[in-house]
């Protein structure tokens, strides 16, 4: 199968006054359909800056990135994008904000209506559709955010350490819904995580980044059975491929 | 409500959690102060013995503003006067507006544009009537400009605050959705940036009736300023009084329909 997206010699240096800060180096890597790649690294390797070049939010000062052969020079539809921050307007209840990307659209409130409550009840909100975001928590306005990234059905998902601010046990079931979730929708997943646990449990495949600026240093495997569940998390097998990645990042 | 919080800056000052006795004492505040006010203006005629058109008792005034209602003179001044604040007020909030989402956008044009705003704001306000009677006569349209000018440089200086404060990363997320100029207006910069927006008006509801006021003071031949004038020529002073009092009353009802309208706007925020 051709790759979804293909990164090619990737590079990124944001201006400053003593000739540019090198941020990401030379990447190249694919990512085949319905994949869920995990990305991992120090902090301030670039991670955040190589999920906003995937998702044409920022363009490349060297290299490229390719959207199914094509060159990627601004953001699409086809590709939905979940901020470290759960990102919701605070005047807009659940289900508006769920919607806005149908809504910019222009589909029909019928059939808009009708993902958006199949959405609720994927993300397990029924029950909150009129509540405004002040009244969530931190897990269920995340829960939001990723259903409002659904709901135009991009064929591609970009998730910045979207349980970042969790506790550690909100995390683990928000981890399994997203599993749960790529699931269903058989798409494709890049999420970047500071978590080496999460990004073993849940992925494909781990990138491992150095740190800034951002090189790929190694692509590991995760060969572990599917459906996953939370019991593989104490196998041999996933202690030797975090520990595999744990010793890639230092 | 509206005593415990009467500026509405809405500050969480949730009376619900308050006990009951406070909030009796907040509901007897303005009236015992306006009664201690009333006292404090009768006893010094008393002790004072001040001649009327120096300082009319408050009968008197109360008399004079029903003699003032029943001859319709009040009414009519007071209509005029309301009309122009809030034809200045319209204005001046339609012309800040747009220039403010402009000068949001652009750092160019803000410098561009930025001293001669402030310089403006430098202007005594009471300087640059007398020219715009000069110029636009001394019917309404002079006073209606002179309280959009005054009404301008609060929304104004609001609208770029509040434009500027929209979160990157919601504009970040309105890019993603690939949401065009005018959604992104609509959707997200308006919505934002009404709070601020609404702050603004507030202060320039107010301000409109000073400007319309000050415009009339300089030359018209109607209006609360122009009743305050010709009262003063006659020695009726209780008619200043009288004039000064519905100018009161008008700006805290301009102050009041936008505090309501902020209340139906921003419920998201409470
Ligand atoms: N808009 C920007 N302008 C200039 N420099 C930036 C910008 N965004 C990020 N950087 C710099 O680029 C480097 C990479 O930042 P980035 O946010 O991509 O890192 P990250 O891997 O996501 O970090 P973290 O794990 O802490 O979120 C950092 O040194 C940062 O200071
Ligand atoms: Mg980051």
């Amino acid at each position: 199968m051709p790759p979804l997206l293909s990164v090619r010699n990737l590079g990124l240096t944001y201006p400053n006054a003593d000739g540019g800060l090198s941020a990401l180096r030379d990447l190249t890597f694919d990512i085949a359909p319905g994949e869920f790649v995990a990305v991992v690294g120090p902090s301030g390797c670039g991670k955040s800056s190589l999920l906003q070049l995937l998702a044409g939010l920022r363009l490349p000062t060297a290299g490229s990135v390719l959207f199914e052969g094509e060159p990627l020079t601004g953001p699409r539809r086809r590709i939905g994008v979940v901020f470290q921050k759960a990102n919701l307007m605070p005047w807009r209840t659940v289900l508006q904000n769920i919607t806005l990307p149908l809504q910019l659209q222009g589909l029909p409130a019928a059939e808009t209506q009708r993902r958006a409550v199949d959405l609720v009840e994927l993300v397990s909100l029924t029950g909150f559709e009129h509540t405004l975001p002040r009244h969530l928590s931190g897990g269920m306005e995340q829960r939001v955010a990723i259903a409002r990234a659904l709901i135009h059905r991009p064929d591609l998902l970009l998730l910045d350490e979207p349980f970042g601010a969790l506790d550690a046990l909100t995390r683990d079931r928000m981890g399994l819904e997203l599993l749960r979730i790529w699931d269903r929708y058989g798409k494709t997943i890049v999420m970047v995580t500071h978590s080496i646990t999460e990004a073993v449990f849940l992925a494909d495949r781990v990138l491992v980044f150095t740190p800034r600026p951002g090189q790929l240093r190694a692509h590991i495997p995760i060969p572990l059975p599917r459906p996953r569940a939370l019991s593989q998390t104490y196998s041999p097998q996933f202690g030797a491929l975090a520990m595999q990645v744990r010793e890639a990042i230092e | 409500m509206a005593i415990a919080n009467p500026l509405n800056t809405s500050l969480p000052a949730g009376p619900a959690y308050q006990p009951r006795s406070l909030r009796l004492w907040q509901a007897l505040l303005l009236p015992l102060s306006i009664g201690t006010l009333l006292a404090v203006w009768q006893g010094a005629i008393w002790l004072k013995q001040y001649k009327s058109y120096i300082l009319p008792s408050p009968a008197r005034v109360w008399q004079r503003l029903w003699v003032a209602l029943a001859d319709g003179t009040l009414a009519q001044h007071a209509a005029v006067t309301l009309s122009e604040s809030l034809g200045g007020l319209a204005l001046g909030l339609a012309v800040a507006a747009v220039l403010g989402y402009l000068l949001a956008h652009s750092r160019p044009l803000e410098s561009l544009l930025a001293p001669y705003i402030i310089a403006s704001q430098s202007i005594p306000i009471v300087a640059v009537a007398p020219l715009f009677i000069i110029w636009f006569g001394s019917g309404p349209a002079a006073k209606v400009l002179i309280c959009a000018l005054i009404v301008f440089f609060p929304v104004l200086i609001n609208v770029i605050v509040g434009v500027r404060s929209v979160e990157p990363d919601l504009r970040d997320l309105m890019r993603s959705l690939r949401s065009n100029r005018w959604q992104t207006f609509a959707h997200l910069e308006l919505p934002a940036a009404l709070p601020t927006l609404l702050a603004g008006v507030k202060i320039g509801a107010t301000l409109s009736v000073i400007g319309a006021v000050v415009g009339e003071f300089v030359g018209a031949d109607r209006g609360l300023g122009f009743l305050i004038t010709a009262a003063r020529g006659q020695f009726d002073t209780a008619l200043v009084f009288v004039a000064v009092l519905t100018l009161v009353v008008i700006a805290m009802s301009l102050y009041g329909l936008v505090a309501l309208l902020e209340r139906a706007l921003l419920a998201w925020k409470e």
